[in-house]
């Protein structure tokens, strides 16, 4: 109680105010920018973080992870073009009703539906992840180590629709993270006499330059696009009636929305989509889905917000990020000296209640924000490419150079923008890289760990039952979908 | 030679390629991760006391051959499929990335600075945007709020470059 009420007393510090409503105004401003999205947004202010203190800086990321899922519908719904992934669902409703001159209903009832998703993931999370962080108190490098494994075998649904892909982006990160000491033994790995590369491939030129850099080189490849601009319109607190409409696409969205959250790896994105889905299949209009529909645009938001709260259940209380955005929270957490985990809701309760409280507070802002400024913000959308992107660039370089203030980093940064790029035009995604590299320390040190513990006997792994559980699941998750496919095969033939 | 446009958009080649794309990015992983394995041969030995269990080199060559293994799938799965020519690099993406590295050439010279508020006229004037006033305006405006925030605010000091050297 002492640690929930200490976590709560950081609303009451102007310092953190003040930049949990920063983090809120850069998110919605970020968010809203086409090709900017919510894990691009926070690779790029991570080294802001650098000079903070921890609790300031979660609740600055928190605020802008929160901020820039619902900044991408703004630029769905105006210009058919989410400025985050997430949003994608969003624009599928709420650029035809945009389209009809609905753009300020279609804006507040996105707004208002974040808002209900978000807090209720909020809850959950307070509720959800002090009971996870008890069950997983009596974790040893085994347990741990099947989790991080569980967790990485999840990339394997992580961005493209490649599954073999994203394990190998996904293994490579977790290669990238061995180079530099290895603690055990002090040996330096893949350091190659670089002095700088010593303590490894620091988190922000990797993240940096494979989301801010890669995506301002996708840009360059797509300036002949011509993008509609829709009106800009103040956003309309929904009627009575489109909330009766939506309110059990709203309830539906926010539980599914926390529960695929919660999953690792499945991140907002999966949930918007399939809670569209889930929308149309329980509506009773569901031919106005595709042409305008209001729940079309309820649902998917709802869902990408209610996900934001569930993807820092595993992130907080087990480590393992639940998200692209939340492994990149948790590669600051790293940098601030933070290992999330259960201990850390006994010896640093203040901290995780400082992230509830400053993602409840960024909630209702960009709630205030949204109804009241929705105009102001959608006019971020018609900033041209060639003012918008150039600045991203620098401040990408200043942001990586700052934290160290070393070229090298800087040179990282560009190495892996250039390899973002290849990465995506090869169907690769680069959010398992990040998934990986973020990972990877925990799953060595714990194999290794766990190897001592066992006397070098690797058969033991399978005397302990929650191994056992998690190891059946990462073996089920690989062969179900493919036996799916086979039985429907065979009985599509017989 | 394929001809790439300037403006995005794909360009025609002549030559049809031999294999599917996946085989040859699948192979490109592959050689790179074998150097990585052999690279591994040059970490420094650990005395038998000291090492306990894993050796140093162990789990990294354990997570190459997951990757050489995740290639050859990859490869193998994409050897009944006919082969596809993938667009080529479009002009402007390599422009760009030549701007990227003339930014970092100038910043030894001129300093981070100077650097950045050339860079963003040169890359916003290669995108398309003619007019110069508002480039200057906007590029000299966001180097001057970097100067206010980081320089002044979080004392950060940047890269001076030969000319700042020079005028110091």
């Amino acid at each position: 109680m002492d640690g929930f009420l200490g976590g709560m007393a950081i609303l009451g510090d102007p310092y953190i105010v003040a930049l949990i409503v920063a983090g809120t105004v850069l998110g919605v401003v970020v968010g809203a920018l086409p090709g900017i999205s919510g894990s691009t947004t926070t690779a790029l202010l991570l080294p802001l973080t650098v000079t903070m203190d921890p609790v300031a800086a979660i609740s600055f990321l928190g605020a802008i992870y929160c901020a820039s899922n619902y900044g991408g519908s703004i630029a769905a719904i105006l210009i058919n073009s989410p400025g985050d992934p997430s949003a994608s669902a969003t624009a599928f409703d709420g650029y035809p009703l945009a389209a009809k001159g609905e753009a300020g209903r279609a804006l507040g009832m996105s707004t208002v539906a974040s808002t209900i998703g978000g807090i209720f993931s909020v809850v959950v999370l307070i509720i959800a992840a002090p009971l996870l962080a008890r069950v997983a108190y009596n974790f040893g490098p085994p347990e741990y180590f099947a989790l991080a494994l569980f967790g990485l075998s999840m990339i394997a649904a992580v961005g493209t629709d490649a599954p073999i892909k994203n394990l190998i982006s996904g293994a490579l990160g977790v290669l990238i993270a061995t180079v530099g000491l290895d603690l055990t033994t002090g040996v330096e790995r893949f350091s190659f006499g670089v002095y700088a590369l010593s303590d490894g491939v620091g988190f922000i030129p990797v993240l940096t330059g494979l989301f801010a850099i890669s995506e301002l080189l996708t840009q360059a490849s797509q300036l002949n696009v011509v993008r509609e601009r829709l009106a800009i319109v103040a956003a309309r607190l929904p009627s009575r009636g489109d909330f009766r409409k939506c309110a059990k696409s709203i309830v539906l969205s926010s539980g599914l929305g926390t529960f695929i959250g919660i999953l690792p790896a499945l991140g907002a994105t999966t949930a918007a989509l399939v809670c569209y889905n889930e929308t149309k299949r329980w509506s009773k209009h569901k031919e106005e889905f595709g042409h305008g529909a209001i729940e079309g645009v309820a649902g998917p938001e709802a869902a990408n917000n209610a996900a934001v709260g569930g993807a820092m259940v595993p992130t907080l209380a087990l480590g393992i990020p639940g998200s692209t955005t939340t492994a990149i929270i948790l590669a600051g957490m790293i940098i601030q000296g933070v290992r999330p985990g259960p201990h850390l809701f006994n010896e640093q309760p203040t901290l995780l209640y400082a992230v509830f409280a400053s993602m409840l507070a960024a909630n209702l802002l960009y709630l205030v924000m949204g109804l009241g400024a929705a105009k102001l913000f959608a006019r971020v959308t018609l900033i041209p490419n060639a003012y918008l992107w150039p600045a991203v660039f620098v401040l990408a370089v200043i942001g990586t150079y700052g934290p160290n203030q070393s070229m090298v980093d800087v040179w990282t940064m560009l190495i892996f923008g250039v390899v973002g790029y290849l990465f995506r035009r090869h169907g690769f995604s680069p959010a398992p890289l990040i998934m990986g590299l973020v990972l990877g320390k925990l799953v060595e040190e714990t194999l290794k760990q766990s190897l001592i513990i066992f006397d070098q006997n690797w058969l033991l792994f399978f005397s302990r039952p929650i191994v056992d559980v998690l190891f059946a699941i990462i073996v089920l998750s690989f062969i179900a979908p493919r036996a799916g496919r086979l039985l429907r095969r065979q009985r599509h033939t017989a | 030679m394929p001809l790439l446009p300037l403006r995005g958009g794909a360009a025609t080649s002549p030559r049809r390629p031999r294999v599917h794309a996946d085989i040859a990015v699948a192979l490109a992983i592959g050689v790179v991760c074998l150097a990585a394995f052999a690279a591994t041969y040059d970490f420094e030995s650990v005395p038998e006391g000291i090492a306990q269990g894993m050796g140093a080199e162990a789990f990294p060559r354990l997570v190459l051959l997951i990757i050489l293994g995740l290639c050859g799938l990859i490869a193998w799965q994409a050897r009944a499929r006919p082969p596809e020519r993938g667009e080529p690099v479009p002009a402007m993406v390599i422009l760009t990335g030549l701007v990227l590295v003339g930014f970092m050439i100038a910043n030894e010279f001129l300093g981070m600075l100077p650097a950045s508020f050339v860079f963003m006229i040169g890359l916003g004037r290669l995108w398309g945007e003619r007019r110069l006033l508002p480039l200057v305006t906007s590029a000299g405006a966001t180097v001057f709020v970097i100067w206010a925030v980081f320089v002044r605010g979080f004392g950060i000091l940047f890269p001076a470059g030969l000319l700042g050297a020079l005028w110091s």
